[in-house]
């Protein structure tokens, strides 16, 4: 299971791709299936359908990751396999699975299912792509991959008056931040030759920063803040969260940034190791690390005063998840092996807390209310067990103990603590998010005071079916689960990370 | 004698051009051909280092840019077509009902 293996054969590339062709696979047999289908089958039962197949695709992708899959890299570096990235990868594709399961709630489907289901697989397969990167020609191609997928898949509900404006203006950020993206990346390579990112660090060692390069740094960080969603590129995820199907808008909050923070870890460790600069003391020295410094600090302050003021839930927890973002940069920022791990860690933790509560919206909107603080009122009379899942999810997010949420955090900040000659740029950074997550309670704390203290507009039970219930429960239970013994789990990825 | 240095100048006017066609123009059609020419840029700058460091890495990497372009192009003017279709206008001016 653990032979390292440069691939040379195509018998090797596939190998090593695996799950990755499983996935590409599945989604063309799901266009086939709803090509075949339409129109001769019920909507919902084609939707069921394919919805279960995109879950067996990803199931048995994640049945080759888990159980046979070698290390290795493809053509020196253009796609390579760890353990670290098949346990990104294992998360990733629970965390899509889910954003499936959500979607087969859905009673009344909207139309072109299969096309649905194959774009949600490909953006997984740019996501999958993009954990395997390290080369910055796959990381573009990869990010791009995604990108268009997700931006079709935000437009797809065309029926909605905004969903066509909401895709269109993701689109245009997006299209902008790849951009930025693409001349950057020709700038270091330019600067050093290379496109590889082990190659790239060869190179760098012992050079002193040149303008060019520090330049084409920061044009490629801007394009990974905007896809993790930090400030100040986040002006698309508040729109995006609120129009897009809810399956979408919690893929977009989960999956897709777990393969984001992940990226830009690998890209910024791996490629430009020499160049993080300090953040020591007063006297901080340039490099990547005062630039990600300043995006954690002002995605944690404008993530989290931004969501104090909204009205809509959704655009409430873009903001709360601009300042998530905030928080896990720390993890990125800490130069030991537990940073990423548990950066990592935190995103696929917080992304399954965000699914359930995206999941508890979508059944509240299908009971025919709007997504704004009036439809969790009286939520404890309407369903006491949803609110108490409610609770539970909401709760995690907030970080209190003993939920997976508070656990994600601690491991953040003690990471970033443990910094060898405990930069006091580090310090702060962490008191200011120990800050922020008191603020953040306002709002989180103000959900639940909604859902149990007020009394509800509408009575009658809430309606929701088997699919979404059990998707609430199982999210709830885990944020607790997790919470009470993370031991093994949390263990496996800090080892993974640090081979 | 023409070397680096004017190639990435000219890379880097034609990505302020794009940006800039980008932020003040008001067509969605115009903007989106100002992001075109910010990723064709970066093709020019790709190339031009690719011409000057003797490697071929960044001229295999405009192929595959140039495709993802053209990628983009589909899914761009599929939604501007949706949009126009929806509210029969191309102007940035007019879709205002999403608030910041």
């Amino acid at each position: 299971m653990n032979q390292l293996i440069q691939a040379a054969t195509h018998g090797d590339i596939l190998k090593l791709t695996a799950p990755e062709c499983i996935l590409v696979v599945t989604a063309l047999v799901a266009l086939a299936v709803s090509f075949a289908f339409n129109g001769r089958m019920e909507a919902l039962r084609l939707s069921r359908t394919l919805s279960w197949l995109s879950i067996l695709g990803l199931g048995l992708a994640s049945g080759v990751l888990l159980f046979n899959q070698p290390a290795g890299d493809v053509l020196g570096g253009l796609f390579y396999t760890n353990d670290a990235c098949r346990m990104v990868k294992l998360g990733i594709a629970a965390l899509g699975a889910a954003s499936i399961w959500l979607h087969m709630g859905n009673q009344r489907p909207f139309p072109h299912q299969g096309e649905f289901h194959a774009l949600l697989l490909l953006a997984m397969v740019g996501m999958f792509l993009l954990v395997g990167a390290d080369h910055l020609l796959m990381i573009f191609v990869a990010l791009e991959l995604t990108a268009l997928s997700l931006y079709i898949l935000t437009g797809f509900e065309k029926s909605k008056p905004v969903a066509t404006q909401t895709a269109l203006k993701y689109f245009l950020i997006g299209g902008v931040s790849a951009a930025f993206v693409l001349y950057g990346f020709s700038l270091i390579y330019g600067m050093t030759g290379y496109l590889s990112l082990s190659d790239i660090q060869v190179a760098l060692t012992g050079k002193p920063t040149d303008p060019l390069l520090a330049m084409g740094l920061v044009m490629s960080l801007i394009g990974f803040g905007f896809k993790i969603a930090a400030a100040p590129f986040h002006m698309w995820a508040p729109d995006v969260y609120q129009v897009a199907p809810t399956p979408v808008a919690s893929l977009i909050a989960s999956a897709s940034k777990v393969a984001g923070f992940f990226v830009l870890g690998r890209f910024l460790w791996g490629g430009f190791g020499g160049f993080e600069g300090s953040i020591h003391g007063w006297h901080w020295s340039a490099g990547w690390m005062v630039v990600l410094g300043l995006l954690a600090c002002l995605s944690m302050i404008i993530g989290n005063l931004a969501a104090l003021k909204q009205s809509n839930i959704r655009r409430l927890l873009a903001y709360s998840a601009v300042a998530h973002s905030g928080y896990a940069l720390l993890g990125i920022l800490s130069p030991s092996s537990s940073g990423p791990a548990s950066a990592a860690f935190y995103m696929i933790t917080y992304g399954v807390s965000i699914i359930g509560v995206f999941g508890l919206l979508h059944v509240l909107s299908q009971n025919g209310q709007a997504s704004d603080w009036r439809a969790l009122e009286g939520l404890r009379h309407r369903s006491p067990w949803l609110a108490a899942c409610f609770m539970l999810l909401v709760l995690s997010m907030a970080g209190i103990p003993p939920l997976i949420g508070f656990l994600g955090k601690f491991n953040l900040f003690i990471s970033a603590l443990k910094t060898s000659g405990n930069p006091l740029g580090l310090i702060l950074l962490v008191a200011l998010a120990l800050g922020a997550s008191a603020v953040s309670l306002y709002y989180y704390l103000g959900m639940l005071k909604a859902a149990f203290c007020k009394d509800a507009t509408q009575t009658g039970t809430i309606e929701a079916n088997g699919y979404q219930i059990s998707l609430i429960i199982t999210t709830a239970l885990i944020t607790i689960l997790l919470g009470v013994f993370p031991g093994t789990l949390l263990a496996r990825f800090m080892e993974a990370f640090a081979s | 004698m023409i070397g680096l240095e004017q190639y990435l100048i000219v890379s880097a006017l034609l990505f302020s051009l794009g940006m800039m066609g980008v932020i003040l123009r008001r067509n969605l059609i115009v903007i989106y051909m100002g992001l075109e020419l910010m990723l064709n840029a970066a093709n020019l700058a790709l190339v031009s280092f690719s011409r000057f460091t003797d490697t071929i890495d960044g001229q295999v990497m405009v192929f595959f840019v140039i495709t993802v372009a053209a990628a983009e192009v589909a899914v761009g003017l599929a939604l501007i077509v949706a949009l126009y279709r929806k509210r029969q206008t191309t102007e940035v001016g007019d879709l205002t009902s999403l608030k910041l």
